[in-house]
């Protein structure tokens, strides 16, 4: 037998768990034969303790004994192909989604996902905002060309149930409200310098932003604002830009930056 | 577990290769270390510890950017800092994760750490990662196989690595050779380095019927730069690592033959669970300074 076949003896044993098979028993010492049960029992353990503490608000929501068998789930059916645990539980929400019977499972899937949402910006890269003083000297000719690109840190999101409202309500140790499903919110997070932070956005803004984050310069974001607003759009284009390089969110694209 | 791109980060521990490093620079090790954890952050920073230095787990400080990053460059400023990982499975016969390797050497080039380890074992195989350190068969196949990988990081990395004997709850008849043997072979072929994880050798001496000291004896006296300590488990016909109590009395009976045959090893003592606060680490980890300063007065 090559290392590499026992090597894959001895994962499909740890992930299987029950009795050694024959090639693997017979290939280990009589004295231990019993410490396979330590691998079998510490890698389920290992996993559900992680999802735990990637997922602590819905944790808390579920109780232990009802997270464990979710997290459970998801050990059996994802494997982890990721060097760090922190980065294990990305395919939990998905499981949730996608086994949601009503609508409180609907709001506690959702829950899931914007902590990892919440998480992704906590670890996210810092980028290069743009000075708001800088950008200041930029010849108002030039404006209409500015394009840019969200620092990593920056996220859109949308929510169809109040599972956000159920994040705060957990935070700030109040009841529960009960499950909603609603109108599609859509929020922005990020940092701010170290600290997380969210919030939600009307849809113009929020359609501004992601088309200046999908690369629409600004000149063409003041056409696409005055389609609504002839009279106004450029001041609630530059009002929106002010506002999100106040935030620190966009890095500049444009060839002249 | 992390950061700030571009930010200038004081280098106050050895950069240079450790194979450039005088034998008489060795006897100045970094002393008494513990393993940096998040909850200790606040105290770490608040004020100076009685602590020489850190070991930071690599694998919670692969990101982008944020508060942990941000931490460990802080705490860099003040202490010298290891990196020790959980994930490279160099004993694996799955390709070396070439992205995993680049991210670990930028992470190095970034703290600029003492040195990089991890633990002769393997993590997975197909693609997966079991998140355990699983013991290898110690076979001339495996030999050459894990040297080929030591070379392949040592040459990515730019220095040389150094590698942790595991805690192992089974042994293979398979194998042609003792841990330590496979570990003082892997050391001849590529110069790697050693971290003698004490608590593990009881552990391992306990589940398979070894003599420890065997092992310590077996190991080149050299290669050795670092000791782990730790706390276990006893379950009678057996021990497990557990990292979640005080080193027990008979690991720090080991530990003083350790301290005695590799005396310019540096120590570091872990704790993953049951985390208590860090004074009553400092106080634990003085017991390994008042052995060591007890060895140092035997040998002199």
């Amino acid at each position: 037998m090559t290392l590499a076949e026992l090597e894959a003896l001895v994962q499909q044993h740890v992930l299987c768990g029950g009795a050694a098979p024959a090639t693997l028993a017979e290939r280990t010492t009589a004295r231990t034969i019993g410490g396979w049960s330590v691998y079998i029992s510490a890698y389920r353990a290992r996993l559900v303790d992680a999802l735990a503490q990637q997922f602590p608000t819905l944790a808390a929501h579920l109780g232990a004994p009802r997270f464990a068998e979710y997290a459970q789930i998801y050990v059996s059916e994802s494997p982890s192909r990721v060097r760090s645990l922190r980065d294990y539980g990305h395919g939990l929400p998905k499981l949730l989604a996608s086994i949601a019977n009503d609508a409180d499972a609907r709001r506690f899937a959702e829950l899931a996902q914007f902590e990892w949402w919440l998480a992704e910006t906590f670890d996210a890269a810092e980028g290069n905002p743009i000075d708001i003083d800088a950008i200041a000297t930029v010849a108002p000719t030039a404006w209409p060309q500015l394009t840019f690109r969200f620092v990593p840190h920056v996220q859109r999101r949308t929510t169809v149930t109040n599972a956000v409202a159920l994040w705060r309500a957990l935070r700030d140790d109040a009841p529960p409200p009960p499950a909603v499903e609603h109108a599609p919110v859509e929020w922005l997070l990020h940092r701010d310098g170290l600290e997380t932070s969210f919030r939600s956005l009307d849809p113009t803004e929020a359609d501004a932003l992601d088309r200046i984050g999908a690369g629409a310069s600004f000149g063409q974001l003041c056409e696409h604002l005055a389609l609504d607003d002839p009279d106004g759009a450029a001041l609630t284009a530059a009002s929106f830009l002010r506002g999100w390089l106040e935030a620190g969110l966009l890095e500049r694209t444009d060839a002249h930056r | 577990m992390r950061r700030r791109e571009g930010e200038a980060v004081e280098v106050t521990a050895p950069t240079r290769p450790l194979d450039r490093v005088t034998p008489a620079e060795r006897r100045a090790p970094l002393g008494f270390g513990l393993g940096l954890r998040p909850v200790h952050y606040e105290a770490i920073l608040t004020a100076r510890a009685d602590v020489d230095w850190f070991e930071a787990i690599t694998e919670n400080y692969l990101v982008g950017g944020g508060r942990p990053l941000q931490t460990l460059e802080q705490i860099r400023r003040d202490y010298p800092v290891v990196l020790h990982g959980v994930s490279l499975s160099i004993g694996s016969t799955d390709p070396l994760d070439t992205d995993y390797l680049e991210r670990v050497a930028a992470l190095a080039r970034r703290i600029e750490p003492a040195w990089v380890s991890d633990h002769l074992c393997f993590t997975g195989a197909g693609g997966l990662n079991l998140h355990d350190l699983l013991p290898l068969p110690y076979t001339e196949e495996a030999l050459a196989h894990v040297a080929k990988r030591i070379e392949c990081v040592q040459e990515r990395l730019q220095r040389p690595l150094v590698i942790e004997n595991v805690s192992a709850y089974v042994a293979y008849s398979v194998s042609t050779m003792s841990e330590w043997d496979f570990l003082s072979r892997l050391v001849e072929r590529t110069g790697c380095r050693l971290l003698l994880d004490v608590n593990n050798v009881y552990v391992s001496s306990r589940n398979h019927g070894f003599d420890p000291i065997e092992f310590l004896d077996g190991l080149p006296r050299d290669a050795v730069v670092q000791f782990h300590i730790a706390g276990h488990e006893d379950h009678g016909t057996h021990v497990i690592d557990t990292h979640d109590a005080p080193v027990a009395d008979a690991v720090w009976r080991l530990y003083e033959a350790a301290i005695r045959r590799f005396p310019g090893a540096s120590t570091l003592l872990e704790r993953d669970d049951r985390i208590p606060p860090l004074d009553e680490l400092v106080e634990e980890l003085r017991i390994a300074r008042r052995l060591a300063a007890a060895a140092g007065e035997v040998s002199a």
